[in-house]
């Protein structure tokens, strides 16, 4: 039962830094530009099998920051292609991510196949017995976990000590006010989907490296992502990474002591319980659009 | 001698069938407050909104001898032509300090900027006491103060205030008031929209009134002040 503990702890911690990732580039492409980008997933699946086909050639300290690039340009050109010029209708943007996210899926499956393909980021596991933690914890969590959380901390100081990232946040308070400070609002929204594929990108290589790449891979941590957003506050980064833990460790909690196949239930739950009772979410007060 | 900083000439904007600005022209001169009256919905914010580039506009604006329409709207901030909306459009969950330090966001030099910070916390104490507090908590006079500072932290050469006032408590209309006075004297061009024209009538040089989208009047504050119409119309209701 201790060890129980121990274990729903340690798992949980680790894997809600990922989810924060994710549900981080999500929240600031929806709080900045408005978008409710559905393709945010497949970035992620992405991340997982350009990482899987590079690390074949060259080594993965090579591989993780070259795939994170690849992923980062490609969320950057699905908005200078695609979105930027669709994004003032809310339902065709949503509907135009969404066809990317199926061609994608489809894409993998005609290249890759449906099974899942391996890879390894870091291999090895640390055997944690003796200090009561009943899973073997592999290596690989324990890089995701630092990683993510190097991450969060990066975009933390960017948006909070930089006048260039000051100015992504600004944004999504007030696109006028932004205008009028002398904001280059197009170059804002570029640089969230920058930002936000880079994040999308490391969390797939993480998750991929966790549980294999799959063509719906995508669709877990986008349910996931969706959910944390609306719990932390939608447009909110902070929210979003409480809102992380609080999911990642339900989660952890509902594998742990009622079974694997309840996974997602506890989530759903608390998800409905905000949706009638907060919809605005732990710190929706971020989401303030003109 | 004086040469316009800013030229609106023959400026004609259409809300869909409506012809919200029939044909204005005016020229401020560098350094003068210039006061722009009207009722409300006679065109004046529309007016400043087409100078920032919000609205698209038929004629010409010219700001520092180039024409604005081939500019884009960062950029006319950028050269100086800060725009302070009725709105505010502050930013509601930044800080006073960190709405200042947006107004400079785009500016490199860092120690002019910390000299602008301290100039705009000396010309509004009440905003120095609340550095660290939410724009969004704060009353609608310490909302214009700050939506004045963070213009002011832009470095502008002209800047369009649209409203100061409204809403206002006397008291500080009275403190908006003494900024802008010391702002003019430190040679900044101000261009002013109000309601209130007796407002516009103390500190501006020299007026137009706009009534349903045209210029009924233009002349200097003495010429507006013996006017019959507009003082009937305009200044007996303050």
């Amino acid at each position: 039962m201790l060890g129980d503990i121990g274990t729903l702890v340690l798992q949980g911690t680790m894997i809600s830094a990922v989810y924060a990732l994710i549900a981080i580039g999500f929240t600031m492409i929806f709080g900045v530009g408005g978008t409710l980008n559905l393709a945010h997933g497949a970035l992620i699946m992405g991340g997982a099998y350009v990482f899987a086909l590079l690390s074949r050639s060259v080594h993965a300290a090579v591989a993780f920051p070259v795939t994170i690039a690849v992923i980062a340009l490609l969320s950057w050109g699905l908005y200078q292609v695609l979105v930027r010029w669709v994004e003032e209708n809310v339902v065709i943007t949503f509907l135009a991510t969404v066809v990317v996210a199926i061609a994608s899926t489809e894409f993998v499956l005609y290249q890759f196949g449906g099974s899942p393909i391996g890879m390894t980021l870091i291999s090895g596991a640390v055997n944690l017995e003796p200090y009561g933690i009943n899973a073997r914890t592999r290596y690989v969590q324990f890089v995701g976990f630092v990683v993510s959380w190097l991450a969060i901390g990066l975009l933390w100081y960017y948006i909070t000590h930089t006048d260039d990232g000051r100015s992504v946040l600004a944004a999504s308070m007030s696109e006028r006010g932004a205008q009028l400070t002398g904001v280059d609002l197009h170059a804002v929204r570029s640089k969230t989907w920058l930002i936000a594929g880079a994040l999308a990108g490391t969390a797939g290589v993480i998750l991929g490296s966790t549980g294999g790449a799959t063509p719906l891979m995508w669709l877990n941590p986008l349910a996931l992502a969706f959910i944390i957003v609306v719990i932390g506050g939608i447009g909110s980064i902070k929210g979003s990474v409480i809102a992380a833990y609080v999911i990642g460790f339900l989660e952890q909690f509902t594998v742990t002591f009622v079974g694997h196949g309840f996974r997602g239930i506890l989530s759903l739950v608390v998800l409905v319980v905000f949706l009638l009772y907060m919809p605005q979410g732990l710190y929706g007060r971020e989401f303030a659009h003109d | 001698m004086t040469d316009p900083i800013l030229e609106v000439d023959d400026l004609n904007v259409y809300y869909g069938k409506s012809h919200a600005l029939k044909g204005v022209s005016l020229s401020i001169d560098e350094g003068e407050i210039y006061g722009v009256i009207g009722p409300n919905g006679a065109g004046k914010t529309t007016m400043l909104n087409a100078i920032a580039g919000f609205v698209e506009y038929e004629g010409s604006i010219r700001y520092d001898g180039a024409d604005l329409a081939r500019v884009s709207p960062q950029q006319i901030v950028r050269d100086g032509l800060i725009y302070c909306t009725e709105d505010r459009d502050l930013f509601p969950y930044f800080s006073v300090h960190e709405n200042l330090l947006m107004g400079a966001q785009f500016r490199d030099d860092r120690d002019a900027v910390q000299d602008d910070l301290a100039m705009v916390y000396e010309l509004f104490p009440r905003l120095d006491e609340r550095r660290e507090q939410e724009a969004e908590t704060m009353s609608g006079g310490e909302q214009q103060m700050l939506a004045v500072g963070r213009a002011l932290m832009s470095d502008p050469d002209v800047l369009m205030l649209d409203e100061p006032t409204l809403g206002l408590a006397p008291v500080i209309i009275q403190d908006i008031s003494d900024a802008l006075e010391r702002l003019s004297e430190q040679g900044l061009t101000i261009l002013l929209a109000e309601q209130n024209s007796t407002f516009a009538l103390r500190h501006a040089e020299r007026l137009s009134l706009i009534e349903t989208g045209e210029i009924e009047l233009a002349g200097t504050s003495a010429e507006f002040h013996d006017n019959e119409y507009v003082r009937e119309a305009y200044v007996g209701v303050h």
